[in-house]
């Protein structure tokens, strides 16, 4: 069971990351058959009850169809046998007004009635025996059809004075073509000669006016009318009687018997609808049969339309969510490839600004963060060149050969006149001094070392100087393990004694502070030199060089505050306060760095 | 470092504030395209259920199929039976009926004096012993060239009544070999059984079991004794030949009934002639027409015996149900008649053809009943549609 499970589980795996990598989790697959799925189903379920509704309507219709053409049907027969009624009548008075039925008076009306309707055959008068007494027009009976078996002979015998109807049969009472005809007759008790006597009256009408009148009817393009005997149940018309008395056909007639209004069945394998009415007088009844199929094809037929719709509107959705997909999923993949391009180095790419609204704003932002990563990229590049480039200029001032020169200059002198633990603390100032100036290539030092660095610097300009000045250092001692940038006291030392002293008729006093103001560490260099005039201050800072003469120049200066900035930002640099002829007072402000955190910063770098 | 980063959300706050102004450019551009995209949309929609709606109308519902009969496909009021039940099957399996006539009724020496008597048309197939004005061959031609306009007219299936074995043979050839469509037209018989091969279906009533029938019918009127002659056998037609088989086959189990000449005639006078010249010579109980001339002439002689001197009862037991046969048959001249429905012929004929049609099983013979009609049972109900199918 388990490692049934466990293959289960790998499988499952297997194919969702196969249906990760493949189209199917894409966007495009997504919105296409979502759609395509919503919409189609929306839409069959809308022709599901369109159809329903409209196969409903279809059917009902289709019924009230059958109806009302079997009571057109059963209107016209009733109507065609009450006027054969009123014929039948028309000639029963004037046959037998008066008792006689001989003369000519009489066989001209029988005449005028006969031509005026063809769909009468024949006038037939007989007496009960079955002899004739009259017929229009005149023939001879024949023998041979035995008229007195025949079945409206014996319905006039049995009910007289009761016009009856025959069911469609074939006469041969007389020589010619034999015709299908529907026999009127009537018993009637004639006074002749003070003397009661019972002739029969038969009128044989055809029966193709009927027949027509059925055949012509037509329900749908197999349905029929046929028309049955509601007493006995025979069949008085049926378009398909030749077949029925095959027996290649049936009807059901029983059901037809008993029915009123409308019916269904089912006759070989097929369902129709079957629709009832009696014919009065007549006693038969009209049942109109509509195939159900016919009504389906209806139905059929808006299937396969709906089916058509459906599966037009489906490809219509197909087609307008691939482009819809497309349309989303295209500036997503040239981002795409743009990306690429960029983690490949290229930055000088760029999003077209097109699209929907949203890809648009993507592609702006995308544009501006490879804008944005360009120019960090260019600014990186252009700060590595200027710090080199400061940090050798800073190198330089530090082994400034003018200074090396003065100071060898110094020592010479001082050997000269023999004052030899003059020169062994200049020799050793200076050598201290180069050392921390190199100080293994790094770049940041100890506050420490950096007033070491200044304190051996200023020894040595004291000598040279010959005590022109004094000097005084002071840092806190929380302030002394932190770091700063090398080399940023030395030329402003040197900016103070060769501008603020040299030139001063008193004794020069530096003073450098060190301290902490809140989080930064701050140097502080006073001097009580001559001072800077406004314009002077302002220039420094700007990087032209204040005084032409001179070994220092303001370049010196202005490097350390650029540097400081580059190094540590723009809050961070120099701050000068200069009056004239009282000194000038300088701040370097750098960020308070302890040693362990420039190691980690190291570390992380 | 952390100076450029700043810098760089300055610069980029910066940015954003320029872009916006932008978003109303923006959502213009998007409602031009949705416009563009819904003109598309809208265009394509219309295209497509135009071709829908086009589909539906311009697809045919399978157009029927049509089934050429080719008249006279019989005798007389046979043929209009056969039309008619051929007209009610195609009408109930949904197909178009033509009929082409290979020759016109009109033409023949024998014109029906009333339109309604159509048994005129019954001269046609014996007519060329006879002097008339189309030969043997000559209609045999017109036949196969009916044929040839009934599949110009695109009829797929063919029912007819061939006048010959040729006639059949040359009428199989054309429906088998001018098809292009490489489909062979179904040919259906009725009422003909000639050994040619490639027929699809033979519709016909058993004539040597309707000559079985009219042998008994025989035997019993003569009440099991007696002398019987056969008129008008022909030792061509394989109808004949076949009633004549079924006659002698059903006589012979009566020892006392002895099958006298043959007289060979083929219209209703030859006949008469036929029969009077058989009467004036023979003793001869009952006569057995094998076909519908014979039996008339049969008739007629027995009629002019009768007026002449009472009390000459000869049998007449024939096949058909024609006007005049049945009117013989009334008045008691002939006693019985074999009769063969043309109306299920015809509907089966066109059931076979368009079940061949559609790939159906189709039955190679179909056998219709015959029955056998006597003067008492003529007018019964069901007998009367029998015999007279047609209202008029």
């Amino acid at each position: 069971m388990r490692p049934f499970a466990g293959w289960i589980r790998s499988l499952w795996l297997k194919f969702r990351s196969r249906l990760r990598s493949s189209r199917v989790s894409s966007i495009r697959f997504i919105i296409t058959w979502s759609f395509s799925v919503f919409i189609v189903l929306v839409l069959t379920i809308m022709a599901l009850l369109l159809h329903d509704k409209f196969t409903q309507a279809a059917e009902r219709s289709a019924e009230l169809t059958t109806r009302q053409i079997v009571d057109q049907v059963s209107y016209n027969l009733e109507d065609y046998v009450r006027s054969m009624s009123h014929l039948y009548r028309a000639i029963e008075e004037h046959m037998l007004r008066d008792g006689t039925w001989e003369g000519d008076q009489v066989d001209k009306q029988l005449d005028t009635l006969l031509s005026s309707r063809e769909d009468i055959i024949s006038i037939t008068l007989l007496d009960s025996t079955g002899h004739l007494l009259k017929n229009r027009p005149s023939a001879e009976l024949k023998p041979s059809a035995h008229v007195t078996q025949q079945g409206w002979f014996q319905s006039a015998l049995r009910v007289p004075d009761h016009l009856s109807f025959s069911l469609p049969h074939i006469q041969n009472m007389y020589t010619g073509p034999y015709k299908w005809v529907v026999s009127m007759s009537k018993g009637i008790t004639v006074r002749q000669n003070g003397q009661d006597r019972q002739v029969i009256l038969l009128v044989d009408i055809n029966f193709k006016q009927m027949d027509e009148l059925s055949r012509r009817v037509s329900l749908g393009q197999r349905g029929y009318v046929y028309i049955i005997d509601e007493s006995a149940g025979n069949i008085v018309y049926h378009p398909q009687q030749q077949l029925m008395y095959m027996g290649l056909k049936s009807e059901n007639i029983e059901q037809a018997l008993v029915a009123t209004g409308s019916y269904e069945d089912e006759a070989d394998g097929q369902k129709r609808l079957n629709a009832v009415k009696s014919v009065a007088n007549i006693g038969w009844k009209i049942v109109g049969v509509a195939y159900l199929d016919e009504i389906m094809t209806t139905r059929q037929e808006v299937n396969g339309y709906l089916i058509r719709v459906l599966l037009v509107v489906l490809v219509l959705v197909i087609l307008v969510s691939l482009f819809l997909s497309s349309s989303l999923t295209r500036p997503i993949r040239r981002m795409e490839r743009k990306m690429k391009a960029v983690e490949r180095g290229d930055f000088n790419v760029e999003l077209p600004i097109e699209g929907p609204l949203e890809v648009e704003r993507l592609s702006r932002r995308f544009n501006l963060m490879v804008y944005k990563i360009r120019t960090l990229m260019n600014e990186i590049i252009h700060e590595q060149e200027q710090k080199r480039r400061l940090e050798l200029e800073a190198l330089q001032a530090q082994i400034n050969p003018h200074f090396l020169y003065n100071t060898l200059n110094s020592v010479v002198r001082m050997v000269g006149m023999s004052r030899n633990e003059e020169v062994i603390t200049m020799i050793t100032s200076l050598s201290r001094l180069f050392r921390i100036s190199l100080s293994q290539g790094k770049t940041i030092i100890t506050v420490r070392e950096e007033l070491e660095h200044a304190h051996h610097y200023l020894t040595i300009q004291q000598m040279r100087f010959k005590r022109k000045f004094n000097f005084s250092m002071k840092a806190d001692e929380d302030t002394l393990d932190c770091l700063t940038l090398k080399l940023v006291l030395q030329p402003l030392i040197e900016n103070a004694i060769v501008h603020g002293i040299e030139y001063h008729m008193d004794e020069g006093c530096i003073e450098i502070r060190v301290y902490r103001e809140d989080d930064k560490l701050v140097f502080r260099i006073t001097d009580n030199g001559v001072g800077m005039t406004e314009e002077q201050l302002s220039k420094l800072l700007m990087g032209s060089p204040v005084v032409k003469s001179g070994a220092g120049s303001g370049v010196a200066v202005r490097n350390v505050h650029d540097r400081i900035q580059l190094y540590y930002g723009e809050l961070y640099g120099l701050e000068f306060e200069s009056e004239l002829e009282e000194g000038t007072t300088v701040w370097i402000r750098i960020p308070i760095q302890s040693e362990r955190e420039e190691d980690d910063a190291h570390e992380s770098e | 470092m952390k100076a450029n980063k700043i810098n760089g959300t300055e610069w980029m706050g910066h940015l954003v504030m320029k872009i916006n102004l932008c978003p109303r450019v923006g959502i213009i551009r998007m409602r031009v395209l949705l416009l563009r995209y819904m003109a598309m949309i809208a265009a394509t929609c219309c295209l497509l259920l135009c071709v829908a709606c086009g589909m539906s109308n311009a697809e045919p519902a399978g157009s029927p199929p049509r089934i050429a009969l080719i008249t006279p496909a019989g005798t007389g009021e046979l043929a209009e039976a056969i039309r008619l039940g051929a007209e009610a099957a195609a009408k109930e399996a949904g197909a178009e009926l033509i009929t082409v006539e290979a020759f016109p009724s009109e033409g023949l020496t024998y014109a029906p004096s009333n339109p309604d008597f159509t048994a005129g048309q019954g001269k046609v197939k014996q007519e060329h012993l006879q002097n008339g004005t189309y030969l043997l061959s000559e209609r045999e031609q017109a036949q196969v060239d009916a044929v040839s306009l009934a599949m110009e007219q695109g009829a797929s299936a063919l029912l007819i009544d061939p006048l010959s074995e040729k006639a059949l043979s040359d009428i199989i050839q054309k429906a088998q070999t001018k098809d292009a469509n490489g489909v062979i037209i179904p040919v259906i018989l009725l009422n003909d059984e000639f050994p040619v091969k490639g027929i699809t279906s033979v519709i016909s009533i058993d004539n040597v079991e309707a000559g079985r029938q009219a042998g008994q019918a025989m035997a019993v009127l003569m009440g099991g004794r007696g002398r019987v002659a056969l008129l008008g056998p022909d030792p061509v037609n394989p109808v004949l030949i076949n009633r004549e088989q079924g006659v002698e086959e059903s006589l012979a189990q009566y020892p006392d009934i002895h099958v006298e000449a043959q007289s060979v005639c083929s219209t209703r006078d030859a006949c008469w002639q036929a029969a009077k010249q058989l009467l004036d010579e023979q003793q001869v109980d009952g006569l057995i027409a094998l076909q519908e001339p014979a039996s008339l002439g049969a008739a007629d002689e027995l009629n002019r015996r009768t007026s002449e001197n009472n009390g000459n009862k000869v049998k007449i037991v024939g096949f058909g149900s024609e006007q005049q046969q049945l009117e013989q048959l009334q008045e008691g001249r002939i006693q019985h008649l074999i009769v063969q429905n043309g109306f299920s012929a015809g509907y089966l004929g066109v059931n076979q053809a368009v079940a061949r049609l559609n790939n159906q099983q189709v039955q190679a013979r179909v056998t219709l009943e015959t029955k056998l009609v006597s003067t008492d049972n003529m007018f019964w109900m069901d007998n009367q549609k029998l015999l007279f199918p047609f209202v008029q």
